[in-house]
């Protein structure tokens, strides 16, 4: 009887996700860094340098052997966007290999995972969040009230110098 | 430049009724998006509430109106790992030059044995501006060499000096130890002031390249605007200062040039000089959007010697002298 019981009970965890236990985030290493080719895209030819302050520049990662292609303009930072990047390339290959069809998208395992998690957070928290979020819409409401008319003064000004 | 569209104008206006202001200055809807979103994460940090965050964004969108520059009006620019911090009167650092700062950290890393001999190794950024290029050597590199590693940086403003030491504290999480130093490199005659009892193994310098003739044809209006003149204009002395006051008393230089001209007036000097021509090495680096860049040099090492400064150039750039 008692052996059953714990028998019904691990069944019924499998399913569980836990966030702890998700499949790693897939990694870019050494190897991908060779594979792959690097370039920065600025817009414009231009002599730049101290003539032009464009504030960020594009990054794009090419992987060679399946010609897999991302890029990358999100922050300000090109150090940061090289990095998220190589993120981005890391993932895409593991979809590439690894993936699984789920509706019709090919995605990664932990990916999957992820969803699951989600899902299965979200019905307990559906209720919660239902009565927060028809407060918030009326609030938002009344702001875009106030804003559009602010909004309609910046509009006509730039009318007016153009 | 082209003007824009009306119909860009109302599309921008029905994304965002900000957005608009942002045209001018970002061209496309897409780098506007971009930029409003960056306004809005930076503000977003400070801001007491919404209210007031709405009204720091509408004010950041229309001082971009108005061709001030992105980095002034957020206060910073990252640099490599650094934020560096920037102030109007003093230069925003440009990716050109983080470019090749990151890819001199790269090759030191890669040829850091030839200067592990040294004990102390010492590094002057002339022209420091930010000080942006003297805090990330330092900062990289100290993770990088087991030896004593002592920067300087020196500018002849007071803006930039002021805005150096906020930037030793503040760029990042932890201080920067680099010395600072208030100096005019074309007027004074007196570098001793600089110079310690030994050799500079590098000297950087970033100086003002932007030749007068260049200046209202060339330079954007958000540069010509609002960042100092002392920081931009400028053509072949600081490179005449380099050959005729420094060259004795270093063992590399890395210095960003705005033309071809200046790259071959360094070269020409050394190659046309019969004692440097024979201990110096010359080469050029271009940028990753294809203008030349960098214009370097080194002493040649003798053979037996341990300590080798053109190792840590050996996939800089492309050597002009001595020529093949
Ligand atoms: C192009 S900015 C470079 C700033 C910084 N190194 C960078 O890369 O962003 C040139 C700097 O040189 C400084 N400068 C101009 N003339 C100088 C002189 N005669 N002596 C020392 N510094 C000078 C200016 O104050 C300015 O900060």
């Amino acid at each position: 009887m008692m052996w059953r019981l714990q028998r019904n009970f691990s069944a019924l965890t499998i399913n569980l996700i836990k966030k702890n236990k998700l499949p790693p985030r897939p990694k870019f290493n050494e190897q991908l860094e060779t594979e792959c080719t690097e370039s920065f895209m600025h817009g414009g030819r231009g002599p730049g340098g101290q003539k032009i302050n464009k504030s960020n520049s594009k990054v794009q990662l090419k992987h060679i052997p399946t010609g897999i292609v991302v890029e990358c303009q999100e922050t300000r930072s090109r150090d940061q966007n090289r990095k998220i990047a190589r993120e981005k390339m890391a993932l895409a290959i593991e979809r590439f290999r690894n993936g699984i069809e789920v509706n019709g998208e090919v995605i990664s395992e932990r990916e999957k995972a992820v969803q699951e998690w989600h899902r299965q957070s979200k019905k307990s928290k559906y209720k919660k969040s239902k009565q927060k979020y028809e407060e918030h819409q009326e609030l938002k409401k009344q702001k875009e009230l106030e804003q559009l008319k602010k909004d309609e003064e910046i509009l006509k000004s730039i009318f007016q110098q153009n | 430049m082209p003007r824009i569209s009306t119909k860009t104008i109302h599309e921008a206006y029905k994304i965002n009724p900000f957005l608009p202001l942002l045209l001018p200055e970002c061209r496309t809807i897409s780098q506007a998006k971009l930029e409003l979103k960056w306004i809005n994460q930076e503000f977003a940090k400070t801001a007491p509430d919404h209210y007031t965050l709405q009204k720091n964004i509408k004010k950041a969108c229309i001082q971009r109106f108005h061709h001030i520059p992105l980095q002034y009006i957020l206060k910073s620019q990252p640099f490599g790992s650094l934020n560096i911090k920037c102030q109007p009167c003093v230069l925003i650092p440009r990716w050109e030059t983080e470019e090749w700062v990151m890819d001199l950290i790269q090759s030191i890393k890669n040829g850091k044995q030839s200067l592990e001999s040294k004990n102390q190794i010492s590094i002057v950024d002339l022209c420091t501006g930010s000080g942006c290029i003297a805090l990330l050597l330092k900062r990289e590199l100290s993770k990088i060499l087991n030896s004593n590693l002592n920067v300087k940086a020196v500018d002849c403003s007071d803006s930039a000096i002021d805005l150096v030491n906020r930037n030793k504290l503040e760029s990042s999480e932890d201080p920067i130890d680099i010395e600072v130093l208030k100096f005019d490199i074309l007027q004074s005659n007196n570098i001793d002031s600089i110079l310690s009892n030994q050799k500079i193994d590098i000297l950087t310098c970033n100086p003002p390249y932007i030749p007068k003739s260049d200046f209202q044809r060339d330079v954007t209006k958000s540069v010509k605007l609002f960042e100092p003149k002392l920081a931009l204009i400028g053509d072949k002395e600081f490179y005449s200062n380099l050959l005729e006051k420094w060259i004795p008393h270093i063992n590399s230089f890395v210095y960003e040039v705005g033309n071809i001209d200046q790259v071959k007036f360094v070269k020409d000097y050394i190659s046309n000089d019969n004692t440097l021509n024979k201990i110096w090495t010359v080469g050029s680096k271009y940028d990753s959007n294809k203008q030349c860049r960098v214009v370097y040099g080194y002493v040649n090492s003798p053979n037996s010697s341990s300590y080798d400064i053109s190792k840590i150039f050996s996939n800089f750039g492309t050597v002009i002298h001595p020529s093949k």
